[in-house]
């Protein structure tokens, strides 16, 4: 009796043994570390359920290629392979696509996800792409978004002699952003969902090929309403926009002195706003930018010891600082009309019977409460050193 | 050689304490921050989870007391001095069929979660028979070997879940908290609903507190095990909120393990966080499952006194592993969850309650 | 285990001898036919030595018998002989003396030798010849007295080769019980110091001594290691290791449930602990019971040097640990499942490296994992040196062979590599292969299942863990029935000044070891 209950046991647990239905060894999978999503051509794919069709560019490295090193004799695999497909769905593009290659997709590496303006400028094309990354658990959350001027695809085949995988060079670029205000800081798939939820509007950071280099400076907007591109913002604006948000990290200020330039190099910045909603055709902002930084480079024969030369610098910079955010926030609410720099937040969470009543679809659409309200902006700047030298020239 | 019993079966206050927690935490916390973010608004789920929160260290207590006015006895030892001998049986089937579908319910939605974050291809039929396997295992050992996982385990277990909290701090956006109560009164009462459901567990009490040298200890251990929880709820879900914001967190699933795919450990050693946190995870509700079929089998073994445990354990596997398939798609074993939760307030709240008013008014048990 | 219940000892008085062979069980009064019959009980081999002696002046005829070699022959010549032979003239023994005061005289008298008892059956006597005494037959007496004058050849007190230190005594325990006992008397001067003798085996009749420290040891654990002991029927048990597998709790369970040591040091720190010791002669290797996870990661030179470096040392032996259960398997499993854990640049470099390898990843660690293990058992049996060098030697060759050849990737080699030095970290032997088949087992189940096998089996383990038990001590013993006071000793180890109370598991009489200022005890 104990002999059969065993001996059926067992049969039933070799079952178990076929198994190892997910083992797909590392050399087998096709890592992929960059998308490009554009608008595809039209009507040569079959079963299209929606009116666009993407055509998506998938980055895959070649592990072989990548060991092998810089410089090393000729004969080399490339360390990339750059697959294109046109479909309405991104799935079935990548389904597709491991019908073109040895490896399956393999999406856990996937560094970022670029998007041609194109796509953006398209309604809710925007929104539809990133269903995918924000839906399938192979995506993290710290993949980074950028928008492309022009051909997403185009910034694929980037290649440089110092990095084999275009996607990891743009990586470290983008990771630069913290040394250079003229970019915005990186945007990730979780800040996206998040926005794409909410209505609020947002920036995303722009990438182009200008000249045969590559240059991420600038910003696209996006609408919250209705989750589409309006338009791009170039890079002093987007200095302006980190000034006001307070994500500016370090950079310069060139300003003039007594027709002398004197550079100002902040070290740290950050800001603080205020609304006020007591008139809702009228609310007002205080934004109050705070920096610090010290003297960088100063052309004139200042000596910065001297409390009138010091008060007369910071007067420059602070003025050219009111100038940027001033031109920022004349950009946006004039041109574009879209509150990219999350003022609605501050109303809500100051007023929010009246936001939901009145602004929650109204802030910068429809009636735009953001177009009429006032924002005031403040600068304020410290010098606190100036660096190894006193003077240029003794007087 | 037979074993020495050298007075280390003891179960003291310490294992109540670590037992509650591991009973409680388990699938409730994954999906906890969603079901409380889409009834308030920001931040107000907190207040919620903390009234919740006290109701459920009230009603750890009541069922603390209860069991510790018997000791030496479990739950159907004493249930039979109180109520008269049909209402018993009835109350033996509930708690039976409870523990049952309790501890399906748990094998299926970790072989659930495993499928869709660590495998792809596997069947979800493999992964709960092997996760059942090792928890038949697990309970066909010795009773207090469970408390002693228990306590092996929670500690890593409280370990992941805030180092999840404070690794994500970089992402922590205290704005996303703001405003306070401004939700109206019907939201937090389903809020209240909701976090209530997702601290239940501590029926366990009525069964292992009888296992203790000093059952008069008890009740302000399991008030502290239950008290950790909260505080672990707590942290959870203002992480969640201060990460994603309240709309986020109300259109994910499970918001918890997206805290942890948010990780990026500096210096680039670890990618994917949650696959580690995932790992860990199972042990928790491992914990669950296991005192959940033990539950089941000292029930069953109530009502047919004859019945060996080895015995026991054979007939309910197959039948918990029956339950644990039978939902067909993810929505049918919320529907699941459902259910127990509302038979999880029977069991554990109004029959211990009545229970206890009875003992008190007849001056039963040791006070 | 439940075959034993109810064991009843195994007396040596109903023993049998198997009497096919034609000689007595007894002693005749007649000399002649008693050296015959004892002759013939053994089939007179060569050393046994027969002097047959008459007593002084007398004309009383008697006879010594002694196994040459087991015996102490100078102390036969120099004291036993003379004493018989010239000593006897000082004292009045007259033929017509009545038999018993004879023997009474020479055992007062007489014999100078420190040891001396009368005996009167052939099973003793026989058993004393055999252990290297000696007997003395008087002609006319059914009596006899055993001389002890045990002595033979011993290996040297030398430091034992398989628990070397940097700091610490460098006596080691020998082959022969008295010594052994010797080594641990003179570490503890305490007259609690009780040793209970047993004999073991039914043909090798060894002596076996079990020790403990009275008011320190658990009564129950003495009564149950007594009981456990008592037992024992064996043939003959040539090593320590047969005891230990026929009084373990678990004989199916991986883990060792008795530790085994040749440092006289780490016995005493045991026994001061509360834990009972077993020393059998014929052998270095003495028992330890009970035995916790913790003790088998704690070497004896942790108390040596400072606390600082104990702690630190301990720590890295718990690192060892866990790396050498489970690096392979989270090799496999992060390579063949979840690929996506692995930092990308690392992921890249792998995958490349991996490029030509015709076996998949759990294959191939199974693979190497084999050769490590068969490398390892041929530099046991090779003689020292080559030993040594071969396992160097054969591991990186193969290792880069296999490389080159394309059979295995140079990232496998590393994990092996890492895991054969983290699993020579850890001080106990027998701990160390119980690791090993863990780490085949996660292998395994990381081959299967990945990082779900792999958690699922440390579950499983750790339920197994907590349900053993060595001799009623739970295994899991400071960890799991939570024994807060005994973490100072665990993973790092207190400072001296802290340690001043006994183990909390071991359930002691006497709890505390010394009194800090100013506490009571």
């Amino acid at each position: 009796m104990n002999k059969w209950v065993n001996a059926l046991c067992l049969l039933l647990l070799s079952i178990l043994l076929t198994g190892c239905w997910d083992r797909v060894e590392i050399e087998e999978r096709g890592f992929t570390v960059g998308v490009a999503i554009d608008i595809g051509e039209d009507g040569k794919v079959e079963e299209q359920k929606t009116s666009h069709v993407y055509k998506g560019t998938y980055q895959l490295v070649i592990p072989g290629g990548l060991s092998q090193g810089s410089g090393t004799s000729s004969g080399n695999l490339p360390a990339f392979q750059n697959l294109s497909l046109s479909n309405d769905s991104l799935f079935q593009q990548i389904r597709y696509l491991a019908q073109r290659t040895s490896r399956s997709l393999f999406f856990e590496h996937l560094k970022m996800i670029i998007i041609s303006e194109e796509v953006a400028k398209t309604p809710g094309a925007f929104a539809n792409i990133m269903d995918i990354f924000r839906r399938d658990h192979e995506m993290r959350r710290g993949v980074k978004i950028l928008i492309a001027k022009g051909e997403a695809s185009d910034i694929l085949q980037y290649n440089t002699k110092t990095e084999p995988l275009p996607v990891m060079f743009i990586e470290s670029i983008v990771g630069n952003a913290p040394k250079n205000p003229l970019m915005l800081q990186e945007v990730r798939i979780g800040t996206v969902h998040k926005f794409l939820v909410s209505k609020d509007s947002f920036i995303v950071p722009k990438i182009e090929i200008k000249d045969g280099k590559i240059d991420v400076e600038g910003a696209a907007v996006i609408k919250g309403r209705d989750n589409t591109m309006a338009d791009f913002i170039s890079g002093p604006v987007t200095e302006g926009l980190n000034f006001i948000k307070g994500d500016y990290k370090s950079g310069i200020v060139k300003a003039t002195v007594d027709d002398f330039m004197v550079v100002y190099e902040i070290k740290y910045a950050k800001s603080k706003i205020k609304v006020n909603t007591d008139d809702p055709n009228h609310i007002t902002f205080d934004i109050l930018i705070e920096t610090e930084g010290v003297i960088g480079e100063s052309f004139g024969n200042f000596n910065f010891t001297d409390k009138e030369v010091l008060r007369k610098a910071e007067q420059a910079f602070r003025e050219e600082i009111k100038k940027s955010a001033e031109r920022t926030v004349k950009t946006l609410q004039d041109d574009l009309k879209i509150d990219a720099l999350g003022l609605g937040d501050y109303v809500r969470r100051k007023d929010y019977d009246l936001w939901r009543k009145k602004l929650i679809d109204n802030w910068d659409s429809g009636e735009n409460y953001f177009v009429k309200s006032d924002i005031n902006i403040k600068v304020k700047t410290i010098i606190r050193g100036t660096g190894g030298i006193i003077q240029n020239e003794r007087d | 050689m037979r074993s020495l019993e050298y007075g280390d079966e003891e179960v003291g206050a310490k294992e109540i304490m670590f037992a509650v927690p591991s009973m409680v935490i388990g699938i409730g916390i994954l999906f906890l921050p969603r079901s409380l973010a889409n009834e308030t608004n920001f931040y107000d789920g907190a207040v919620s989870l903390l009234i919740g929160g006290f109701l459920a260290v009230f009603f750890t207590w009541v069922n603390a007391k209860l069991a510790s006015k018997f000791p030496g006895k479990p739950l159907f030892s004493f249930v039979p001095l109180l109520v008269p001998k049909p209402v018993v049986f009835v109350l033996k089937m509930i708690l039976t069929v409870h523990a049952m579908i309790l501890a399906a319910y748990e094998v299926r939605m970790i072989a659930e979660i495993a499928k869709q974050y660590l495998f792809d291809q596997t069947p979800v039929e493999v992964l709960s028979v092997l996760f059942l396997l090792v928890v038949v295992y697990a309970v066909s050992g010795s009773r207090v070997g469970i408390l002693r996982l228990n306590i092996l385990f929670l500690p890593i277990i409280y370990c992941v879940a805030l180092a999840i909290s404070f690794m994500n701090i970089a992402y922590f956006d205290y704005h996303n908290l703001f405003p306070v109560l401004t939700t109206d009164w019907n939201g937090y009462v389903a809020g209240i609903k909701q976090s209530f459901f997702s601290m239940q567990g501590f029926a366990i009490l009525l069964f292992y507190i009888a296992l203790m040298n000093k059952p008069k200890e008890a009740p302000k251990a399991a008030v502290k095990g239950m008290g950790m929880v909260i505080l672990l709820y707590l942290v959870l879900f203002t992480t969640c909120i201060g990460v994603f914001s309240n709309d986020s967190t109300s259109t994910m699933v499970f918001p918890t393990i997206e805290l942890a795919k948010e990780i990026q450990v500096p210096g680039g050693f670890f990618e994917r966080f949650e696959s580690l946190f995932f790992t860990i995870w199972i042990m928790a509700i491992f914990n669950t499952a296991a005192m959940s079929l033990d539950m089941t089998v000292i029930s069953l073994r109530s009502m047919f006194k004859k019945l060996k445990k080895k015995n026991a354990i054979i007939i309910i596997s197959p039948m918990v592993y029956l339950i644990c398939m039978y939902p067909q798609s993810f929505i049918e074993i919320m529907g699941f969850g459902k259910i127990i939760s509302y038979s999880g307030v029977l069991v554990a709240i109004i029959l211990p309650s009545i229970l206890l008013i009875i003992a008190k008014i007849r001056r039963i048990g040791e006070s | 285990m439940k075959f034993l219940f109810g064991r009843k000892g195994f007396s040596k008085s109903q023993a049998k001898q198997q009497s096919n062979e034609d000689f007595y069980i007894g002693i005749f009064k007649d000399l002649e036919k008693n050296i015959n019959n004892i002759q013939s009980s053994m089939h007179s081999p060569n050393d046994l030595i027969v002097r047959k002696i008459k007593l002084g002046t007398t004309d009383v005829k008697c006879a010594l018998f002694f196994i040459d070699g087991l015996a102490d022959s100078e102390l036969i010549n120099h004291q036993v002989l003379p004493s018989l032979l010239f000593e006897v003239k000082k004292s009045d023994i007259h033929l017509s003396a009545l038999p018993e005061e004879i023997l009474e005289v020479l055992i007062e008298k007489v014999v100078s030798n420190s040891e001396i008892k009368r005996a009167n059956t052939f099973d003793e006597l026989s058993l004393a010849l055999l252990s290297g005494d000696t007997i003395l037959l008087i002609d006319g007496l059914t009596d006899g007295l055993i001389i002890g004058s045990r002595g033979w050849e011993n290996r040297s007190i030398e430091e034992p080769l398989s628990e070397g230190l940097i700091r610490g005594p460098r006596d080691g325990f020998i082959e022969n019980l008295r010594t052994n006992i010797i080594l641990i008397r003179r570490r503890i001067k305490d007259p609690n110091l009780r040793l209970t003798s047993f004999k073991i085996g039914r043909r090798s009749k060894r002596d076996l001594v079990m020790a403990h420290i009275e008011g320190i040891a658990n009564p129950a654990l003495v009564k149950e290691a007594k009981r456990r002991l008592e037992t024992v029927d064996l043939d003959d048990a040539p090593e320590s290791g047969y005891i230990e597998q026929w009084i373990e709790d678990n004989f199916l369970s991986p883990f060792p449930q008795l530790m085994h040591t040749e440092r006289p040091d780490k016995v005493v720190s045991s026994l001061l602990e509360g834990k009972i010791a077993i020393i059998l002669d014929g052998t270095p290797f003495v028992l330890i019971a009970p035995v916790t996870f913790g003790n088998t990661l704690q070497s004896p030179e942790d108390y040596y040097e400072r606390w600082m470096v104990g702690t630190l040392i301990r720590i890295l032996r718990y690192i060892g640990a866990f790396i050498a259960v489970f690096l392979p398997s989270i090799y496999i499993a992060l390579v063949s499942y979840h690929p996506g854990m692995i930092p990308s640049k690392l992921a890249f470099s792998i995958a490349a490296t991996r490029e030509g390898v015709p076996f998949p990843a759990f294959i191939e660690a199974f693979l190497m994992e084999f050769t490590m293990e068969m490398l390892r058992e041929a530099g046991i049996r090779l003689p020292r040196p080559i030993g040594q060098t071969i396992g160097i030697v054969g591991g990186l060759v193969i290792g880069e062979s296999a490389v080159r050849a394309g059979i295995v990737s140079p990232i496998m080699v590393i994990v092996v590599a890492i895991t054969a030095v983290a699993s020579f970290s850890l001080p106990s032997y027998s701990f160390s292969i119980s690791l090993r088949i863990l780490r085949f087992v996660f292998m395994l189940s990381a081959g299967f299942f990945g990082l779900y096998g792999i958690i699922l089996t440390y579950i499983m383990i750790n339920i197994h863990l907590v349900n053993l038990k060595s001799f009623g001590v739970p295994y899991s013993a400071p960890f799991a029935p939570n024994f807060l006071r005994d973490w100072r000793d665990l993973v790092i180890r207190s400072p001296i000044f802290y340690l001043s109370k006994r183990p909390k598991y071991m359930q002691t009489d006497d709890k505390v070891r010394f009194n800090k200022e100013g506490e009571s005890s």
